[in-house]
C-alpha cells in the first residue's frame, strides 16, 4: 500500500514539474517561405525572389498544443512577421545577386528601360543595385501596372514561379538559352531556383529552407531586430 | 494485313490502326512492274460494324500510326516508326484520320491530359515531356512519376510518395499507356477528371452541428474606384496570394501562385499555415458567383475542406471615396470530428477564421495606403442594428442566424444557395 502511495505521489510531482518547467521554458520558431517574379528580356533577366519570415513565440506547453492545433488545421498567429527579397541579375554569362532587407513586392513592371516594384502602393524603381522611390509622375504612370503574366511586351515577359512543383522557365537572354528550374517541395519544405546558361553546367542561384526552424531566444531576437 | 493496334474508342467502340502492304509485281512477261505499296488506315468499330474506314494521312511516310492514348477531344495519340530510317515521330490523328499535330523524336505517350495535351517520355534522356492540345512543348519533369489508380502520383521505391500532383487525366477509357495506372491493357475511366465538380461540393449540415456565419470589412478613405479594387484586389485574391497571409495561402490551376477569377466553377486551392509541423494540408473550394457589376465574389466548400459552406468577397462604395472591403462566411464543421473539433477551435473573433480574413482586409488597406474610415457601424441586411466597425474588423460571429440571408445572399442572391 506504502509503495503504491509512493508511486501516486511520484508520478504526480513528475508530471507537476514537467508541466511547470514547459510553463516556464520558451520556444522561438522561425518559418520562411517565399516565392519569385521572373523578368526577361533579350538583352537581361532578373529573378525577385519575396520570403516572407514569421516568428513564433509559444511557452513550452503552447508549443505542445500547436502540433495537435495543427492537427486540427488550425495555427497560432504569428508574433513577428518581416520580409526581405533576394534579386538575382542574369547578363550571361554574369549573374549578380543582391539582397533588401525589409521590404517586398508585389508587381515588378518595365517601363521606358525601367524596373519598377510596387509595395504596399508604393512605386519603387530599380538602381541597379537597390530600390528607390519612384518619382510622383512614375507614381502616377505605374500605378496601373497589370498583376497577371505577360509575354514579349515591348520584348519584356514575366512569369510568376514557385507555384508548381517543378517548373522550368526557358528564356534567350544575351543571344544565349537561358533555362531556370524552380523546385517548390511542400513535403520537405524547400524552395530553389537552380540556372543553366547556353551549354554550362547548372548554377543554384537560390535556396529557402521553408521548414520550421527553433532558434534561440537571443537569435530570435536579433534575426527580427535585424530586419 | 500488316500492324494492327487496337485501343478502345471512349464508350463508343474500338479503334483499329492497321496497314495492307503490297508486295513489288510485275507481269509475266517482265515489264509493267509495280513498285511496293503500304496503305496505313483508321477503323472504327462500334456494336460490330465498321463505321468508318479511312486511309490514314500519312502521305510521304513509310509506316503505319502506333496508337497509345485517346486525348480529351476523342483523338488518338501515338508512334510512327518509318520503315526508311528517318526519324521516328509522335503523332496525334482526329478521328476523321487527319493528322493534328506531330512532333519528331522517339517519343513513349504515356498520360492524356484533361487539358487536351499529352504527357511522353523521352527514350533517349528519360525525361517526360508536357505537350499541350497543339503539341507544343510546355515543360519537362525529369522522370515520369507513376501514376497510381487513385490519380495521384509517386516514384516507385521512393518515400517522396506524394511530392507529385495529381495528373488530371482525359476523360476517355484509354487515357494511360496500357489503358490504366498498372499497363495491364484493360481499359479503365479515370473518375478523378469526368466527376461532375457539382457533386465535389461539401455543404453544411444545419442538423448535424454548428453553422454560423461570419463577417470582417474594413472601411477605406481612397480615391481607387471599387471597379479597380475589385480587379486588382477581391479577383486577385492578392491578400492570400504570394504568402502574403500569415494564416493560408491561394493558389490558382496548376499550381499557380498567380490567382485571377473570372468566372463561376473556377477551383482555388487553399494551404493553410502549420508553424510547427512538415507539409500543409490542402483543400479546395469552388467559384460561385462572379459579378463584376456589383463586385461580389463568392465560393463553395469541395470535399475535403475542413469547412462545410460558402463564403463572399466584395467591395463597395458607401460615399465619395469611401468604399468598403468585406468577406463573410456561413458555414461549418466539414465531415467527421476532426472538422468538427478543428472548428471550434478556429471559429470565434480570436479564431483563426476571424484573424485570417482580418488580415485579409488590412492586406488591402495596406497596399492601397488607405486611412481607415469614418463610419462608427453598419446596418448589415437592413436590420435595424448597427454593428460597431472594431467588431466587423476584427471579426463579428452570427450565432443567431441573424445574418444568414444576408451571406448567402451575397453569395448566391438567394436565402438558400446550393
Amino acid at each position: 500500500m506504502k509503495t503504491k502511495t509512493y508511486i501516486a505521489v511520484l508520478t504526480v510531482a513528475c508530471v507537476t514539474l514537467t508541466l511547470g518547467g514547459l510553463a516556464c521554458v520558451d520556444v522561438y520558431i522561425v518559418r520562411d517561405s517565399g516565392d519569385a517574379t521572373l523578368l526577361w528580356s533579350p538583352e537581361e533577366a532578373y529573378l525577385f525572389i519575396n520570403v516572407t519570415s514569421r516568428g513564433y513565440r509559444f511557452s513550452g506547453l503552447n508549443y505542445l498544443a500547436e502540433f495537435v492545433k495543427n492537427y486540427f488545421n488550425v495555427s497560432s498567429a504569428p508574433t513577428n512577421e518581416t520580409n526581405s527579397t533576394g534579386v538575382v541579375r542574369v547578363v550571361p554569362p554574369t549573374v549578380q545577386h543582391y539582397l533588401l532587407r525589409n521590404i517586398s513586392f508585389d508587381i515588378y513592371a518595365p517601363s521606358d528601360h525601367n524596373i519598377y516594384a510596387r509595395s504596399r502602393g508604393i512605386i519603387w524603381k530599380w538602381t541597379g543595385t537597390n530600390f528607390e522611390k519612384a518619382t510622383p509622375e512614375e507614381q502616377q504612370k505605374l500605378q496601373g501596372a497589370t498583376p497577371h503574366d505577360f509575354d514579349n511586351i515591348h520584348g519584356w515577359s514575366r512569369h510568376f514561379v514557385g507555384g508548381p512543383p517543378y517548373q522550368d522557365v526557358r528564356m534567350d537572354v544575351g543571344n544565349e538559352p537561358v533555362v531556370l528550374s524552380v523546385t517548390h517541395n511542400s513535403e520537405k519544405a524547400y524552395l530553389s531556383f537552380d540556372l543553366r546558361c547556353g551549354t554550362g553546367p547548372s548554377e543554384r542561384v537560390f535556396y529557402l529552407d521553408e521548414g520550421p526552424h527553433r532558434v534561440s531566444k537571443a537569435e530570435f531576437r536579433r534575426f527580427f531586430e535585424q530586419h | 494485313v500488316i500492324w494492327p493496334s487496337l485501343i478502345t474508342n471512349a464508350d463508343q467502340g474500338v479503334l483499329v490502326s492497321w496497314g495492307l502492304d503490297f508486295p513489288a509485281y510485275c507481269g509475266g512477261n517482265g515489264v509493267g512492274c509495280v513498285a511496293s505499296n503500304t496503305q496505313c488506315k483508321f477503323t472504327l468499330i462500334s456494336g460490330g460494324h465498321v463505321t468508318t474506314d479511312k486511309p490514314l494521312d500519312l502521305s510521304g511516310r513509310t509506316s503505319c500510326f502506333e496508337p497509345s492514348l485517346q486525348a480529351q477531344d476523342g483523338s488518338v495519340v501515338g508512334m510512327v516508326y518509318p520503315q526508311n530510317g528517318a526519324s521516328p515521330f509522335m503523332a496525334d490523328f482526329a478521328q476523321s484520320a487527319k493528322l493534328n499535330w506531330s512532333v519528331v523524336g522517339d517519343f513513349q505517350p504515356q498520360i492524356a491530359t484533361a487539358d487536351g495535351g499529352v504527357i511522353a517520355t523521352n527514350n533517349d534522356t528519360g525525361a517526360a515531356i508536357t505537350f499541350d492540345a497543339t503539341g507544343k512543348a510546355t515543360g519537362q519533369m525529369g522522370s515520369l512519376p507513376t501514376q497510381s489508380w487513385t490519380g495521384g502520383a509517386y516514384r516507385v521505391g521512393s518515400i517522396d510518395s506524394v511530392i507529385f500532383p495529381a495528373i488530371s487525366t482525359a476523360g476517355g477509357f484509354w487515357a494511360l499507356a496500357g489503358g490504366n495506372a498498372s499497363g495491364t491493357s484493360v481499359a479503365i475511366q479515370q473518375v478523378l477528371t469526368i466527376q461532375a465538380q457539382q457533386s465535389d461540393e461539401q455543404l453544411p449540415c444545419d442538423i448535424c452541428g454548428p453553422v454560423w456565419g461570419n463577417i470582417n470589412l474594413i472601411e477605406l478613405l481612397t480615391s481607387q474606384s471599387v471597379d479597380y479594387i475589385f480587379q486588382n484586389y477581391i479577383q486577385t485574391f492578392a491578400a492570400v496570394t504570394h504568402n502574403h497571409s500569415s494564416q493560408m495561402n491561394f493558389t490558382g490551376a496548376g499550381h499557380s501562385p498567380d490567382v485571377n477569377v473570372t468566372g463561376t466553377g473556377q477551383i482555388l486551392t487553399i494551404t493553410l499555415s502549420r508553424p510547427a509541423s512538415l507539409g500543409q494540408g490542402a483543400f479546395q473550394v469552388m467559384t460561385e458567383r462572379v459579378d463584376s457589376a456589383n463586385h461580389v465574389i463568392s465560393a463553395v466548400t469541395l470535399q475535403g475542406h475542413p469547412l462545410a459552406g460558402w463564403r463572399y468577397w466584395r467591395v463597395y462604395s458607401v460615399g465619395h471615396n469611401d468604399i468598403v472591403i468585406e468577406t463573410g462566411g456561413y458555414d461549418g464543421p466539414g465531415p467527421g470530428a476532426k472538422n468538427y473539433v478543428g472548428y471550434y477551435l478556429a471559429s470565434g473573433e480570436d479564431g483563426m477564421i476571424s484573424r485570417g480574413w482580418r488580415e485579409y482586409v488590412r492586406y488591402v488597406q495596406s497596399a492601397l495606403g488607405a486611412p481607415h474610415g469614418l463610419q462608427s457601424g453598419f446596418d448589415l441586411g437592413g436590420t435595424g442594428v448597427a454593428i460597431p466597425w472594431h467588431e466587423l474588423f476584427e471579426g463579428f460571429w452570427d450565432h443567431s442566424g441573424l445574418y444568414k440571408n444576408y451571406i448567402l445572399n451575397n453569395v448566391c442572391q438567394s436565402a438558400s444557395c446550393n
